[in-house]
């Protein structure tokens, strides 16, 4: 049986690749239109471009999602370990942030509001 | 040298066929095993591509590899399946990326390096084949998520084929 040995280009090689393969995660995204708040009660659409601040109520308490200068965000919520305001501002088409706890979610749709169209 | 014996020389000459079984039944195997990701295999068969391709070159590694895919999609169910397009295209790149690397081996790339390398281009070529003729709606942000695994597996599979390689052809050894 033979042994492995490392050569010069092995981790040159592993490091590039690995880095090429993340390249899809730090690409732009599209830019964001609507933010869609869904809620226990139902599902609110906010407009980027528009200033909105919307209170919702859930299992646990009150979470307090804004919507301004083309951004959204969880402000506060009053669930244990709030996850979703420190997920921090989302903008692009696809991105999302999730009050598990209290089932407060926001989430961004495109221009389109789909993802994809098939042909 | 002596005259090979009979049967040494029945089993060099059949000896391409044994490696094409052997890369078929680790191909169907793994192909029929359970998987968490329905996508995802550890590409133990190119054990035996990358073996041939550092023992007997680019041209009778692509045939392996060729005959591999499509045999082993016969056997698995999906010939005559868009899927093929993408296990064909996966190979042939990852074959042409190991190729390319095949000069700088075994002084500047390792066994790993060039089997990484090629579980790379594989997982590549099947996502752009699956975007391109499938799913054109298929985000590349996925990707990273097959890519990275892919990158693990083809480290694997090089550890393997190192060990199993047989000592440099300077060693011969005596037919007996």
């Amino acid at each position: 049986m033979a042994r492995w040995r490392l050569k010069a280009l092995d981790i040159p090689l592993a490091v590039v690749l690995s880095a090429a393969a993340v390249i899809p995660w730090m690409l732009p995204g599209e830019p964001g239109a609507t933010a869609v708040v869904t809620y226990p009660g139902g599902e609110v659409r906010v407009g980027l471009d528009e200033t909105r601040t919307l209170v919702l109520r859930g299992p646990v308490g009150k979470t307090v999602v804004r919507v301004e200068g083309g951004r959204a965000w969880v402000e506060s919520s009053d669930c244990p370990q709030k996850l979703c305001v420190k997920m921090g501002e989302i903008d692009r088409a696809g991105e999302a942030v999730w009050c598990v706890p209290n089932c407060v979610g926001v989430r961004i749709e495109g221009g389109t509001g789909v993802d994809a169209v098939t042909r | 040298m002596s005259t090979p014996s009979p049967v040494r020389r029945v089993v060099e000459r059949y000896r391409g066929v044994g490696l094409l079984a052997l890369a078929l039944a680790l191909y169907v195997l793994e192909g029929l095993l359970p998987r968490p990701v329905p996508w995802f295999r550890l590409g133990l068969s190119n054990i035996v591509v990358l073996l041939v391709l550092v023992r007997q070159g680019p041209l009778p590694a692509l045939r392996l590899s060729l005959v591999r895919t499509v045999l082993g999609s016969l056997f698995l169910g999906n010939l005559l399946t868009p899927v093929i397009l993408l296990n064909l295209a996966g190979s042939v790149a990852s074959w042409g990326a190991m190729s390319a690397l095949l000069p700088l081996y075994p002084r500047r790339v390792s066994l790993v390096g060039i089997s990484l390398t090629g579980a790379a281009f594989h997982a590549t070529a099947q996502w752009a084949t699956a975007i391109g003729v499938l799913l054109p709606g298929l985000a590349w942000g996925l990707l990273p998520l097959i890519l990275l695994p892919s990158l693990a597996a083809g480290v694997v599979v090089g550890l393997i084929t190192a060990a199993v390689l047989p000592q440099e052809p300077d060693l011969r050894v005596q037919p007996g």
